[in-house]
């Protein structure tokens, strides 16, 4: 028996290579390329553990977008999306650590896979580099502009570190926001380059996506000029922007089928085996027999898609939740001194016909009184005592016919990243698409100066795709109460864009402060561009190994 | 040397045939006598009564009395099952009485130390064992909750009260940080396999290095050697059955959830006046549905045992058939397991012994089919009544009810109950071994043995969600297949010899050991099946996977013992490991041990004390590994187990470490073991525990791509005094009273790690919601590591966390309280490990009757109990039922400025992030429990007679009759263990133990 037992003690996993294996298979950069795709989508194990609801693409949706003023979270959670949404956050959260991690680990495998492919052996090698180029400077993209300052504040700012190379060795440091953001200008550069090739649908980079993207991040540069001329020259290249749209008819089902439209420039591609169900992006958005659904379009966003009941981006993409349609309701926004949000008071009301209500609170019978703003746009008003120590004052007053609330708060999901495939819960998101390369024109166009009506141009063309037209489009001479043409763009790109993660970069990179005084579990302020609690704390994991420097405020 | 042996044989054989010839020369006659028990004077039925030299001999009858024609000048051999057996000569006598004593030597006198056995009194190390009946009193499938409470230094904590569930044990402390600090189970001389508790001749709990560096590899954790019952030579048939029969209830301990009218006023304080109206109409005053009541109830236990032992000729056998069913308490769960054993050994000639044994387990078990269960059965608000109208189960999976279109008030809108109607989440598992064994004696001192296991097992888990029911991951219903199976093999060959000359004794072996294990899993699952068909074959494909992982390793040691007149002892031993677990270059390990002992009674100037009968004075040093850390962490591979639009894709695993090998324990123990009057036995050990060169996870940036790299780097140390104390107290003709008390207390400190960039040595070991404990160089392992809560403000309610203000330079310069929970700052708060735990054991006897009273306590740990967070979290959850403040620990809320309060005031959505993590939620875990009661009657002897039976004993049984403690949860005893998804002392929801009660009796034939 003891022959039996010649000592070779060398095993092999049966479901990995070793990297010397690995670099013997052909197919080797496919393998890891593709790899670099999925770790965007897939829940990662990280120190040990496995939180379902921590994937990439769900935490890039969710830190972006929860803090803006489009979403309303209808109450406390453990998931701490919750302190994004509030600004509470901390470094030692797990969503802050997953997504710092994951990126460079993205980051990093793209590094090597860019090393070992040598320029020019082949069309589909360098397709493959070029779709590396690309993933790295998407990833260094958000998180430059999750966890450091805006590049409109200063190139000097802190950045994030940067790893060009496999060996992530040596000394620690951040590289500044300029650094970061022209390593991204030159990757984008090289991906545009190599990528002539296409490899399937749209969940593959290509020379389309590298340059939407980069029209992007030179809007986020300031660098007008040439967005205006990427678009118009390299991508548009004379067709009419709204051939690459998504066309009016079929733009309600644009989200569930990103992968295959020709809007979509590139997204990240989901098929049923990703379901994620209650991880989804979806999920916190709706609930139709799958899904949280705790987080709302909220009231200022609402207001400003009923200014044109017709657009099919609310009609298609926002799901009010009716109790029973029959009645009317009023609601406002009361006082809570301890913890610093609103909750609604919601009350039956009765229409007196003319647009106002008649409702009665604290034994009180109240009516609403009607507002015209500069754009014509009604609102309603009551003068009410909400309890914060000021006695009856006018505040604004929402009514609607009776809906339902989660806490007070009333139900209005998101359709966008749902039902591909008829899944409520599965989406392929597009991270990129035409009709935000046209908006990044539109901004520059308003920027640039003398470039007005073309600004305006592009809104009328994204407006037109919407469903609106005649006097629901924007003109020089009706500019439906706005003074100013960056404005018109700006709403516009939150009325197309809404929950696509761009609203809270396009507010603070223009300088803006962002008035979140609506019902939700937010605390009740008007943030400053300057506010330091904008960017993310570098996670604890991170600075407590490499000693970097941790963002101010933390 | 050899050769002269050859002779002395032949001389040997010369002389035994003269006597049997001369034997020939006597008369014979009718010899005739009663047998009768030493301990209770009562008579023996069933003895083997042999001639010795012949194969002649009868057994004594139900009087205990025989009678068999003898030569005057035979010599009688009489040997009962658990009895010395007794040579006693005729000498020309018509009458031969006998008394047998209890043969203690299986028990007390010899230690089964895995390798070998030893006598007790000479044993130099560290150990303890537990006979078969100190050992089942608590009525469970499990060993480790039989052993719970009953040896010092042994810490053992039964987190789930899921039946079938195995408890964890610690020995003497926990010194690996990412490491598993599981002892190894060594069954009959080998590592692992399986049994049955009703089987188990004896436990033996080897506690230091002495004695586990044999084992060397595997041995950090401790050894726990399990030996089963074996026929002895001659033995007669003997036939027991065993039979016990119960209920059990959920012990909910503190915790209880509050009713439909309590927590409508305690939600009246929380909303405005007009949103509570609108939100909480009256009518919900009518309804009130107890949801904790409805996902638990009472359940059944039972437990049949057969077994046959004996022996025919040169074989002895003992076959045994054990039938154990439990239901669960929470709803849908239960276990069963049947287990069959064959214990044979034979003598194949004079010197060749073979001994094969084959035991097989089969269980089953159903487990919580869903984690949605256990957390809606609290969660859940009384005012969600699951049926409709017609007392039918709704299903909710939105915040309309589907039956009156009314609302569904509870956060998650699901009906937890109508789910378990379908959906469910089994297992079967079956695990076979057999052991085959040749011993060869060579010679009176040196033997030859090859010991060989072929084990193998597979374990098929199910799970279902069928589509009728809601689950948030699957619309369309789901069912999956997820089959483990594994084989092993191993082989010890060892070469044994001893030799007593004079007062001289020395004996050692040497042994090789080589094993192989090959594991496989398989994954398949689908959706989309009609409704009630969980068949694979009637879904659509949903998720494949499988991966096969080998392993294999050998082992060389040896060991030698000398001892001086049974007065001085000396052991060594070494053991030399390679495993393939680690990196070529550091596969194989050295584990020396010794140890020395000295047994100071048998010196002139204690001999003949009257206060001290015995005293032995015990050291021992070694070293032992460990290699617990699964398979290729070594290895820097790229996983193929991911997919991009469906095609296979590579991602990078983890960090290559070519010089990955093990973690070591240096272990040094001082005992001493005295009896005193005759009628007390105390043993006291003192240790230190070095592990050192940690299988540690030492974290590197994230910006690496990479969370940790598996590096030996670390120490931590446990020290540890232990106390067994044994005393017959009271022993008259009809009343005795036995007690065995045993404490332990141990010291775990972390004494070195890789220093961080701040400076300090620590690393944290957390959960994905945040808990966190940090192990750093001069406190415990396992330390809390949170902010500080520091009450309630009287004056308006508020949460208030302790803030740790520093200066420019980082040093602190004061603690102020704030109540922003961002300003709070982690810190060290406390010990999820007990300063001391133990047991006490009181049996009483009194003529036929016996009481045994046994409990067990731990003492001075800290649990974090994060159910709190949405159960306890002053208005954050409006969705979630609250946790009753009325519980006995004096809690109370804040209502009107001035009030010092235990809660904060209530607000909607919470007030202030004031169920954010904290000390808040930490308690205090000690208890004292009353673990067994069992009340037994032997029914009289005599009564017996006349159905032929030997003996029947009748007993009623009751297991956690009581727990005394100050956790607000349902049950104290949480995990020990740090893993992927839990820390030591984190509750959170835990399926609650249960109290049993239970019938049984005991007959043997």
């Amino acid at each position: 028996m003891m022959l039996m037992t010649a000592c070779n003690l060398d095993y092999f996993p049966s479901d990995a290579m070793t990297p010397d294996q690995l670099k013997s298979d052909p197919s080797s950069a496919t393998y890891l390329t593709d790899g670099n795709y999925s770790m965007l989508k897939d829940v990662l194990e990280y120190k040990g553990t496995v939180n379902t609801n921590y994937t990439y693409v769900r935490q890039l949706y969710q830190l972006t977008e929860f803090q803006s003023d489009n979403v309303s979270l209808s109450g406390r959670t453990s998931d701490p999306l919750y302190e994004a949404n509030c600004y509470k956050n901390n470094s030692t959260l797990g969503n802050l650590a997953y997504f710092w991690w994951c990126s460079y680990r993205i980051i990093n495998s793209a590094n090597s896979v860019i090393e070992t492919i040598t320029d020019g052996v082949s069309t589909t090698s360098d397709q493959l580099k070029g779709e590396n180029y690309f993933l790295r400077a998407f990833c260094y993209f958000n998180l430059v502009n999750l966890y450091a300052k805006p590049y409109a504040l200063g190139r000097d700012n802190e950045g994030v570190i940067l790893h060009t190379t496999s060996d992530t060795s040596g000394e620690k440091k951040r590289a500044t926001v300029g650094e970061v953001y022209d390593q991204i200008v030159s990757d984008l550069k090289q991906a545009i380059v190599l990528m002539n090739s296409s490899r399937g649908d749209a969940g593959y980079a290509s020379k389309a996506a590298a340059q939407g993207l980069l029209s992007r991040v030179y809007l986020f540069m300031e660098e007008n000029q040439k967005v205006i001329d990427l678009v118009t020259n390299d991508m548009l290249a004379g067709a009419d922007p709204s051939s690459k749209l998504e066309p009016t008819a079929s733009f309600p089902q644009y989200y569930a089928n990103t992968r295959t439209s020709g809007e979509t420039l590139w997204c990240i591609a989901q098929n049923a085996s990703d379901d994620r169900a209650q991880g989804s992006i979806g999920s916190m958005y709706l609930n139709d027999v799958q899904g949280w659904g705790e987080v709302y379009s909220s009231d200022p966003l609402n207001d400003l898609y009923e200014r044109y009941p017709n657009d099919l981006r609310y009609t298609s993409f926002i799901w009010p939740q009716y109790k029973d349609e029959t009645k009317w309701v009023v609601r406002f926004p009361v006082y809570n001194a301890a913890d610093d949000c609103r909750a609604n008071e919601i009350i039956v009301a009765t229409p007196k016909g003319d647009g106002n209500y008649t409702f009665t609170y604290n034994g009180k019978t109240l009516s609403t009184e009607t507002r015209l703003d500069a754009g014509n746009y009604k609102t309603l008003w009551a003068k009410i005592d909400i309890g914060d120590g000021n006695g009856e004052q006018y505040v604004q007053v929402r009514a609607t016919k009776q809906i339902k609330d989660r806490f007070s708060f009333p139900i209005y999901y998101v359709k966008k990243f749902s039902y591909q495939e008829g899944n409520p819960m599965l989406c392929s998101p597009a991270v990129i698409r035409w009709g935000e390369v046209i908006l990044n024109r539109a901004e520059a166009y308003a920027k640039i100066g003398g470039k007005n009506a073309e600004a305006l141009n592009d809104v009328n063309t994204i407006r037109t795709r919407a469903g609106l037209s005649g006097s629901e489009l924007f003109s020089a001479s009706n500019m439906h109460g706005y003074s100013s043409v960056l404005d018109v763009v700006l709403d516009e790109r939150r009325l197309e864009l809404s929950f696509e993660g761009l609203r809270t970069f396009d507010v603070y990179r223009n300088k803006r402060n962002l008035d979140r005084q609506f019902a939700g579990v937010q605390p009740w302020e008007i943030i400053k561009y300057t506010d330091n609690k904008i960017q993310y704390p570098i996670p604890l994991d991170e600075i407590s190994v490499s000693g970097i420097s941790q963002n101010l405020g933390y | 040397m050899k050769k002269n042996m050859m002779r002395l044989k032949k001389v040997q054989f010369i002389c035994l045939c003269f006597l049997c010839f001369s034997i020939e020369t006597f008369a014979q006659s009718i010899v005739k006598g009663t047998i009768i028990s030493a301990e209770d004077k009562q008579p023996l039925p069933g003895v083997s009564v042999l001639i010795k030299g012949t194969s002649k001999g009868t057994v004594s009858d139900i009087n205990g009395q025989y009678s068999i024609e003898a030569q005057q000048n035979a010599v009688l051999r009489f040997s009962f099952i658990g009895c010395k057996t007794v040579e006693e000569p005729v000498n020309i006598r018509k009458t031969v009485d006998v008394m047998m004593a209890a043969d203690i030597k299986n028990i007390d006198e010899f230690v089964v130390m895995g390798y070998s056995s030893q006598k007790k009194a000479e044993v130099a190390s560290s150990v303890v064992t537990i006979s078969a009946d100190a050992l089942t009193d608590v009525t469970t499938s499990d060993i480790g909750n039989m052993l719970q409470g009953k040896v010092a230094g042994v810490l053992i904590a039964n987190a789930s009260g899921q039946p079938g569930n195995a408890a964890e044990i610690r020995i003497r402390g926990t010194g690996s940080i990412n490491a598993e600090a599981d002892p190894l189970y060594v069954v009959d001389g080998i590592p692992g396999g399986t049994f049955n508790p009703n089987d188990v001749e004896t436990v033996t709990i080897l506690k230091d290095a002495g004695a586990t560096a044999l084992y060397g590899a595997a041995a950090t954790g401790g050894v726990v050697v399990v030996t089963t019952k074996q026929a002895g030579k001659d033995q007669p048939t003997s036939v027991s059955l065993k039979t016990s029969i119960g209920t059990k209830t959920a012990l909910f301990g503190r915790m209880k959830m509050m009713g439909s009218e309590e927590l409508y006023y305690t939600q009246k304080d929380i909303y405005s006046k007009t949103l509570f109206k609108m939100m909480r109409p009256a009518t919900l005053l009518e309804k009130d549905f107890d949801w904790t009541n409805a996902a638990f109830s009472s359940g059944k236990v039972q437990d049949y045992y057969l077994s046959v032992s004996g022996s025919k000729g040169n074989t002895g056998y003992v076959a045994s058939l054990d039938c154990y069913n439990e239901d669960g308490t929470l709803i849908n769960t239960n276990f069963e397991k049947i287990s069959a054993r064959l214990n044979l050994n034979t003598e194949l000639t004079k010197d060749l012994d073979m001994a094969i044994r084959v035991s097989y387990n089969n269980s089953n078990d159903q487990t919580v089919s869903s984690w949605m269960t256990l957390e809606d059965a609290y969660k859940t608000l009384p005012w969600d009544i699951p049926y409709d109208a017609n007392g039918n189960l709704v299903r909710i999976d939105s915040s309309t009810r589907p039956d009156d279109q009314s609302d569904w008030y509870s956060q998650d809108k699901r009906n937890m109950l109508h789910s378990e109607q379908y959906n469910y989440a089994k297992s079967k598992s079956n695990q076979t071994a057999i052991d085959f064994k040749l011993n060869w004696q060579m010679n009176d001192w040196l033997s030859l043995s090859t010991t060989n296991r072929f084990d193998q097992g597979v374990t098929k888990y199910v799970t279902f969600i069928d589509p009728r029911s809601y689950n948030p991951s699957y619309a369309k219903g789901y069912s999956s297949n997820q089959v483990s199976d594994w084989w092993s093999y191993q082989t010890t060959e060892m070469l044994k010899a001893g030799k007593s000359f004079d007062q001289h004794s020395i004996n050692g072996f040497l042994g090789y050991e080589y094993s192989y294990n090959l594991s496989s899993y398989t994954l398949a699952s689908g959706t989309g099946m009609p409704n009630g068909m969980s068949a694979l074959n009637t879904c659509v494909p949903y998720e494949i996977g499988g991966n096969e992982v080998p392993g294999a390793s050998w082992s060389a040691f040896a060991q030698a013992q000398y001892s001086y007149a049974s007065k001085y002892m000396f052991t060594a031993s070494f053991r030399s490991d390679a495993s393939s677990a680690f990196a070529p270059k550091k596969r194989v390990g050295y584990f020396p041990s010794s140890s020395v002992a000295w047994v100071a009674s048998k010196e002139d100037f204690l001999a003949g004390n009257d206060v001290i009968s015995f005293l032995k004075l015990r050291a021992s040093y070694g070293v032992t590994g460990n290699s617990n850390i699964g398979s290729f962490e070594y290895l820097s591979s790229y996983a193929l187990t991911s997919k991009y639009e469906d095609v296979v894709a590579a991602t990078p695993t983890r960090l290559a470490n070519a010089y990955l090998g093990w973690e070591s324990a240096y272990m040094t123990n001082f005992g001493v073991d005295v009896n005193l009057w005759k009628n007390l036995e105390l043993n006291i050990d003192l240790y230190n525990i070095d592990n050192k060169d940690l299988l540690l996870n030492v974290p590197v940036a994230p910006n690496t791509g990479f969370f940790d790299i598996k590096q030996n780097i670390g120490c931590v140390r446990n020290q540890g005094v232990e106390l067994q104390l044994t005393s017959t107290n009271i022993k008259t003709k009809n009343f005795g009273w036995n007690t065995s008390f045993n404490i332990a207390f141990n010291r775990n400190e972390v004494t070195d790690l890789p220093t961080r960039d701040d400076g300090e040595k620590y690393v944290f070991l957390e959960t994905s919601d945040g808990h966190r404990q940090i192990a750093k160089v001069g406190q415990n392992i396992y330390t809390w590591y949170m902010p500080k809560w520091l009450g309630v403000d009287p004056a308006n309610g508020d949460p208030l966390w302790e803030n740790i203000i520093y200066d420019a330079n980082g040093k602190e310069v004061s603690r102020e309280s704030t109540n922003d929970y961002t300003q709070a700052d982690q810190q060290s708060v406390g010990e999820a490990t007990p300063l001391f735990s133990g047991g006490f054991i009181n049996t009483l006897t009194y003529k036929n009757f016996s009481l045994n009273i046994n409990s067990n306590f731990v003492y001075g740990n800290k649990l974090y109990n994060a159910g709190r967070e949405s159960l306890d979290a002053d208005g954050a959850y409006l969705g979630y039922n609250m946790l009753s403040l009325d519980n006995g620990l004096g809690w109370n809320r804040w209502k009107t400025a001035g009030d010092v309060a235990t809660h904060p005031k209530l607000v909607m959505n919470g007030n202030k992030a004031s169920n954010s993590i904290s000390s808040r939620y930490l308690e205090d875990g000690s208890y004292l429990r009353i673990r067994n009661v069992t009340l037994g009657y032997q029914l009289p002897k005599n009564w017996m007679k006349s159905i032929k039976i030997q003996s029947c004993k009748i007993y009623v049984t009751a297991d956690n009759l009581l727990t005394l403690t100050k956790f607000s949860g349902m049950d104290p005893e949480v995990t020990l263990t740090h893993s992927d998804y839990q820390l030591a002392g984190l509750y959170d929801y835990n399926y609650p133990v249960s109290r049993q009660i239970l019938v049984g009796f005991e007959i043997k034939l």
